[in-house]
């Protein structure tokens, strides 16, 4: 009961700093839109309409985890600088677990994530395509997902790598590869087979799997229904296992 | 009497690409309800002892025994440990909570610790908007909230002036004297050092000497002589003179330094170009005398 209420106060800290630093949301937001706004005016005439959807419309999960991931990638720099600052190491001496010291990360950072990544798919009735209740629930749980799986990868490596500057470069790195593999900006489907291999070996394309069958969106229609959630959840669990893991490991340097 | 913390044998060694580095080697301390002061130089071993003490590295050897309650240890590092965008009052409320204190206890506490800190009437600015000096209390205030059984502080007057270096000293002294706990500071200033109820110099990682400041002024002798030269041949001639009037004696920069000294000594000294000073013992003699007496045993690799 301490450690979730240590958790919370963690969490609730993280949903202080967002709202007085106004500019991060704006940029989490507004860069992902500036992204989809121009790739989707430049190729949609070539791309044509998938499944009887447009291509612009085809994007918009794609581009609601991006904007998790840039949200994400704040969440475990703040790691970072929260090192550098003293306070991490303050909260590393207190009793609370480290496991619940990076769910408290998670969580904030999902919350914060989820209602950016809700504003982007709020732009899909505008292009006619209609939100259901269950659409929005899946939607949501893709995104929780996607969220908690890269602040979880980021925590790690956030943990690992000394210098913001260095975290910059080694996400981008990871996860713009992961994100363009993952059927965002194209469709996997109609992928060739070496493309198609990669995206499939990818978790975060099943995470975005989930989020087009709940939106009605084209997806993977080889793939029976259970496997795009059990892969997301997985993939969000392990995440949260891998940061507490490294965390946890006694750090010893010079 | 059970020591608060008792470490015994413990050495840590950092490995880096080409070589090893022996922080700690074989350090034996027991820390009592007291103020005690890590004097030593830089890379001397002070931090990574507080980081052993604090449970944050595990000795490679060695034991280190708790006889204090785990929950009850706090520490203040060289840079704050606050969210600078969080106001004092939030500050406290968060590290209230990552100890896991009961939530009904901790608004008087903070309303009495940072009356006692002089900051109660800041609580509710954030922390970006206080002096060095605010911050470095408020910082205090949230590691005497848990009420901790041993508190450490690494260098705590960093970049503080002397006002503010003054103040937190005598918030931090009033508050031991108050509830006795066992408190640890690591710093490379004498006068700071004078603070404590006994002091230990680290040197080369190793304890060099323990003792109150008195007992470890009083190991000089009454009186300590300084030969200052100005170049190194007047220097050497000092060494050799101090050699001939059978005094105990190092030598480092540009200084001799001669321990169990006396007037007879001065009224004796004939060398051009060097000054001569006597005078009683000082914590920086016993620093110098200590940490360049482990050196000339143990150059630095």
């Amino acid at each position: 009961m301490s450690a979730l209420r240590a958790s919370i106060a963690l969490g609730n800290r993280e949903l202080i700093r967002i709202t007085r630093q106004p500019s991060r949301i704006i940029a989490s937001i507004a860069t992902p839109l500036l992204i989809w706004a121009f790739i989707a005016a430049g190729f949609s005439k070539a791309m044509g309409e998938q499944s009887g959807q447009t291509f612009t419309a085809s994007m918009i999960p794609g581009i609601a985890s991006l904007t998790v991931m840039f949200s994400s990638i704040f969440a475990s720099i703040s790691l970072i600088q929260d090192r550098h600052e003293g306070f991490l190491r303050a909260a590393l001496l207190s009793p609370t677990p480290r496991l619940w010291i990076v769910l408290s990360k998670a969580w904030s950072g999902t919350l914060i994530a989820l209602v950016q990544g809700l504003i982007i798919l709020a732009v899909l009735p505008i292009l006619g395509i209609p939100l259901t209740p269950t659409g929005i629930l899946g939607a949501i749980a893709g995104l929780v997902c996607v969220s908690v799986s890269l602040i979880g990868l980021g925590l790690a490596l956030a943990w690992l790598v000394d210098s913001s500057q260095g975290f910059h470069g080694v996400m981008n790195t990871i996860l713009m590869p992961l994100w363009i593999t993952s059927g965002a900006v194209f469709p996997v489907t109609n992928a060739s087979p070496w493309l198609k291999a990669i995206a499939y070996a990818n978790p975060l394309t099943w995470i975005h799997d989930t989020m087009r069958r709940s939106l009605d969106l084209p997806s993977i229609d080889s793939a029976p229904t259970w496997l795009p959630w059990t892969i997301s959840i997985t993939t969000a669990v392990l995440m949260v296992l891998f940061a507490t893991l490294v965390m946890s490991a006694k750090n010893k340097r010079p | 009497m059970t020591p608060v913390l008792a470490l015994h044998d413990v050495t840590v060694t950092y490995t880096t690409r080409d070589r090893s580095i022996t922080a700690l080697d074989h350090c034996t301390l027991d820390i009592h309800n007291e103020r005690v002061a890590l004097l030593g130089p830089n890379g001397a071993g002070k931090s990574t002892l507080m980081a052993v003490i604090a449970g944050a590295l595990q000795p490679d050897s060695g034991t280190v025994t708790r006889n204090h309650d785990p929950k009850a240890v706090a520490m203040v590092f060289q840079t704050n440990a606050l969210d600078e965008l969080l106001t004092i009052r939030e500050n406290l409320k968060l590290a209230a909570a990552i100890h896991q204190l009961d939530p009904s206890a901790v608004p008087p506490r903070i309303e009495s610790i940072t009356q006692h800190l002089g900051i109660h009437d800041r609580l509710n600015d954030r922390i970006k908007t206080l002096s060095g000096g605010l911050k470095r209390r408020a910082d205090l205030a949230r590691a005497m909230l848990i009420e901790p059984d041993l508190l450490l502080l690494d260098e705590p007057t960093t970049g503080l002036d002397i006002d503010a270096r003054r103040t937190l000293w005598n918030a931090l002294i009033n508050a031991h004297d108050e509830r006795p706990f066992a408190m640890l500071y690591a710093t490379h200033l004498t006068d700071e050092a004078e603070h404590a109820h006994r002091v230990v110099l680290i040197a080369n990682g190793k304890v060099a000497a323990q003792g109150s400041p008195k007992d470890l002024k009083a190991n000089l002798g009454s009186s300590v002589l300084r030969l200052k030269a100005h170049d190194p041949t007047d220097l050497e001639h000092a060494a050799q003179w101090a050699t001939s009037r059978n005094l105990d004696s190092i030598t480092f920069d540009d200084q001799v330094l001669a321990i169990n000294a006396s007037a007879d000594d001065v009224s004796a000294f004939n060398l051009d170009n060097t000054a001569i000073t006597l005078a009683p013992p000082s914590l920086d003699d016993v620093y110098l005398w200590t940490t360049h007496a482990a050196l000339a045993k143990e150059p630095v690799t």
